[in-house]
């Protein structure tokens, strides 16, 4: 709320090159959104799976915390300079997740 | 309504809003409080105005009533204070003191008896969830 | 990453201020209107009764106003599936009743299609004649529903709703001065003013506003992320049938046996209750061997929305089954929802939620109008995106408003007996808007701003005059009859005019004050920096 400055994306921790800043900028953005939405429905569900509690309790719990998760992710995505970075940890961390859920397959 | 419960939370606020250096009364007039005094007299009324609105309708809603009694205090002390600073401050005075007037209607307690009488009930704690619920909400502040 | 702990903290700050900007600025005008329709929507049976001035709340106790139900339900449709009779409350003052046919044995056949609710006399029975409205129902529909097609609109809504929750904590960690600047509010200071009134609406009320938000996205949490139900479940109506403890559903038997009188079970329930009365009662193949009466316990006082329930036989009247109490998981879900819809709230609270609600519509207008106030350039900005910025600002914030007041004023205009009466109010309220809005366009920015700002106001200040034409229930009455419900909504709608007309003020003041900066110094577009 302190800082409102167009520019910060520019100088700021997001910087990039000023020719490839509108496609990184891009990348990014699809990163939070999609890939953090992704991620955060891979580890509610990953969390649902494993919690040791009744399955419709951990299912709730899991949809629970999940948009908290989701939103962390998605800001982290705007503070972590390194866009490679950004992308690896929130487009494996889904995939991951996904993987783990998909292989344990639901609860008898 | 708790009436007595907002006005206790409006003359906290007060209270910690005078402890601050940016907001204290240039005139040195009626505040013989020291910023300290201030602020701990602010912080225990804040607390009993919650032990207040906890005793009376419970763990659960008195959580949820009172957070939302207190911020509606402290928006309304800002909102004045923005406009006539030292009306705001001295309101206060007449706010504890309704406060304590109003306790015997909205309370189904004597007034001066409140904080003895939540020892011996004690506050039952609230089923696992509604607690959990309660704490995850209120957390950001 | 080699950073400085300073510079970590900084860089922190402003990606997070950056972010919360754009999260701000792109979900803003939407979370205005949802803010702002669903902070009237807690008022949502308050609304529906002065839309229909027409009837008068009756208070009968649960088990009569069940059995006058069951008296016309019998008679109108005795064959149908399910009934639904959602009991009168001292809010609501009627019953409604709900009717869902038998499908057809052919599988083939489409199926039969939805029925609309009737009200009802809670101590009759008999179906009320009022006006065609939607009612408050309105304003709470479109508040997670937008007036788009299914899903969309809850998708958007959706969207939206995790943008502000992504902008509440960018929000709380940009702001380094949370405690400092906690009862800071200057007025007359341009940006600055409207960066404290941003600050103070959002820091004041912070627990409400993240507690709205959230519990928001949890209503349709099962909508928005239904995967953990995927990866614990072959077959996802059994999860429903596991966390709400929904009951299988029996078919009907085929031999007809008389319903068993429901008075009794509702005595039965409220015991078990502890005096706690039902809120809804649901029978299943009403006539037949196998009927079932389910009853649901209202969520009144208590946090947790979902309320048990207990299934009686509906041929015997014995009890068979009741809810499990729920686990910390549903409970804590419940108590989101019920925190979000506020039902358990008693007068007082639900009051001080609408002032919140307020207080987060403000927080969302001010941070808008600060991204122009911050922006603008003492030689005006030519930039589209500026300029664009600005007109949906005074769109949303200025003219929705007027839209509200429409929608309530063509309830009163529009003849009672009017044949689609209830679908050309909603149009009313959306014709005001936007027509406004698109009008506005033609306006320079500060001209626009005060007149759709006087126009909200005087809109609003029209209803207690047209109620009081137009009805028999006008203020006067209202008081002297000690209809509290009309003379509060009287009072609220004036306070809301005084608010819009206090804003149009301070903004012709501003204006004024910048239009002789601007005489004096170089010629500059009008702006409405305050």
């Amino acid at each position: 709320m302190q800082i409102f400055g167009d520019d910060v994306a520019k100088q700021g921790s997001v910087g990039v090159g000023r020719r490839n800043a509108g496609w990184q900028m891009a990348a990014r953005c699809a990163t939070a959104l999609v890939g953090g939405y992704a991620a955060a429905a891979g580890f509610a569900s990953l969390l649902a799976r494993l919690l040791p509690v009744a399955r419709a309790e951990a299912t709730l719990w899991g949809m629970i915390v999940s948009f908290l998760l989701f939103a962390c992710l998605g800001l982290w995505a705007f503070y972590e300079a390194r866009l490679a970075r950004v992308a690896a940890v929130i487009w494996s961390g889904a995939i991951a997740a996904g993987t783990i859920v998909a292989l344990l397959g639901p609860r008898a | 309504m708790q009436p007595d419960v907002l006005m206790l939370a409006y003359a906290a606020f007060a209270g910690l809003a005078m402890a601050m250096k940016r907001h204290r009364p240039m005139s040195g007039n009626g505040i013989a409080l020291s910023p300290r005094a201030l602020r701990l007299g602010g912080a225990a009324l804040l607390a009993f105005s919650c032990l207040v609105m906890l005793h009376r309708i419970g763990p659960g809603q008195g959580a949820v009533a009172w957070v939302g009694s207190i911020s509606l205090a402290a928006i309304l002390l800002v909102l004045l204070m923005s406009w006539r600073p030292t009306a705001a401050f001295v309101l206060a005075v007449p706010a504890i003191t309704l406060a304590a007037l109003f306790s015997p209607i909205s309370s189904t307690l004597p007034v001066g008896s409140g904080v003895k009488t939540l020892g011996e009930d004690g506050i039952s704690t609230g089923k696992a969830g509604e607690a959990v619920g309660l704490l995850f909400v209120v957390a950001p502040d | 990453m080699n950073r400085e702990p300073g510079t970590v903290q900084k860089a922190l700050r402003q990606s997070m201020a950056w972010i919360h900007t754009w999260l701000g600025l792109i979900a803003g005008w939407i979370l205005f209107a949802m803010f702002l329709t669903g902070t009237a929507s807690y008022f949502r049976p308050e609304i529906t009764r002065w839309m229909q001035p027409e009837l008068r709340a009756k208070s009968v106790s649960a088990a009569q106003a069940t059995e006058a139900a069951v008296r016309h339900l019998q008679a109108t449709s005795p064959d149908d599936e399910q009934w639904f009779i959602y009991l009168p409350d001292d809010r609501t003052g009627v019953t409604r009743v709900f009717m869902r046919a038998r499908p057809n044995p052919d599988p083939e056949a489409p199926p039969p299609p939805r029925r609309p609710e009737v009200k009802l006399d809670p101590a009759t029975g008999a179906p009320l004649a009022a006006r065609e409205t939607k009612g408050g129902e309105h304003f709470y529909r479109f508040h997670f529903q937008l007036q788009l097609l299914h899903p969309w609109g809850r998708w958007l809504a959706g969207f939206c709703a995790i943008f502000m929750l992504g902008a509440i904590i960018s929000g709380v960690i940009t702001h380094k001065r949370i405690f400092a600047d906690f009862f800071t509010l200057r007025w007359g200071k341009g940006h600055r003013t409207w960066l404290d009134a941003h600050n103070a609406s959002a820091v004041l009320a912070l627990p409400y506003h993240a507690m709205i938000t959230y519990t928001g996205l949890i209503t349709l949490m099962l909508m928005y992320m239904p995967w953990p139900i995927e990866a614990n479940y072959r077959n996802s109506d059994n999860f429903a049938v596991e966390a709400y403890g929904r009951d299988a559903e029996e078919p009907a038997a085929g031999r007809s046996v008389p319903l068993a009188p429901i008075g009794p079970m509702i005595g039965a329930a409220m015991h078990e209750w502890d005096g706690a009365a039902p809120r809804t009662v649901v029978v299943r193949n009403p006539g037949d061997a196998a009927a079932t009466v389910t009853l649901l316990r209202s969520p009144a006082g208590q946090l947790d929305a979902r309320a048990g329930s207990i299934v009686f036989s509906g041929t015997s009247g014995e009890r068979l089954s009741a809810s499990q109490p729920p686990g910390p998981a549903a409970q804590t879900a419940g108590v989101m929802l019920g925190l979000h819809l506020a039902h358990f709230a008693g007068p007082a609270l639900r009051w001080s939620f609408f002032l919140l609600g307020l207080v987060g519509t403000a927080m969302v207008g001010t941070g808008l109008v600060m991204w122009t106030a911050k922006r603008r350039r003492p030689a005006g900005n030519a930039d589209f995106g500026f300029r664009l910025v600005e007109r949906l600002n005074i769109g949303a914030i200025a003219c929705l408003p007027a839209g509200m007041a429409a929608f309530l004023l063509a309830n009163r205009l529009l003849p009672a007996d009017m044949p689609g009466r209830a679908d050309l109010e909603v149009e009313a309220m959306f014709w005001t808007w936007f027509g406004l809005a698109a009008l506005s366009v033609l306006r320079p920015v500060r001209r626009a701003w005060i007149e759709t700002l006087t126009l909200s106001a005087l809109a609003f200040a029209l209803l207690p005059l047209v109620n009081a034409v137009t009805t028999d229930r006008g203020l006067l009455r209202s008081v002297a009859a000690g209809d509290w419900l009309f003379v509060s909504f009287d009072a609220a709608v004036l306070a809301m005019s005084g608010l819009l007309g206090l804003a149009a003020f301070r903004a012709h003041r501003a204006s004024a004050r910048q239009g002789r900066a601007s005489t004096r110094n170089a010629p500059g577009r009008p702006s409405l920096a305050a």
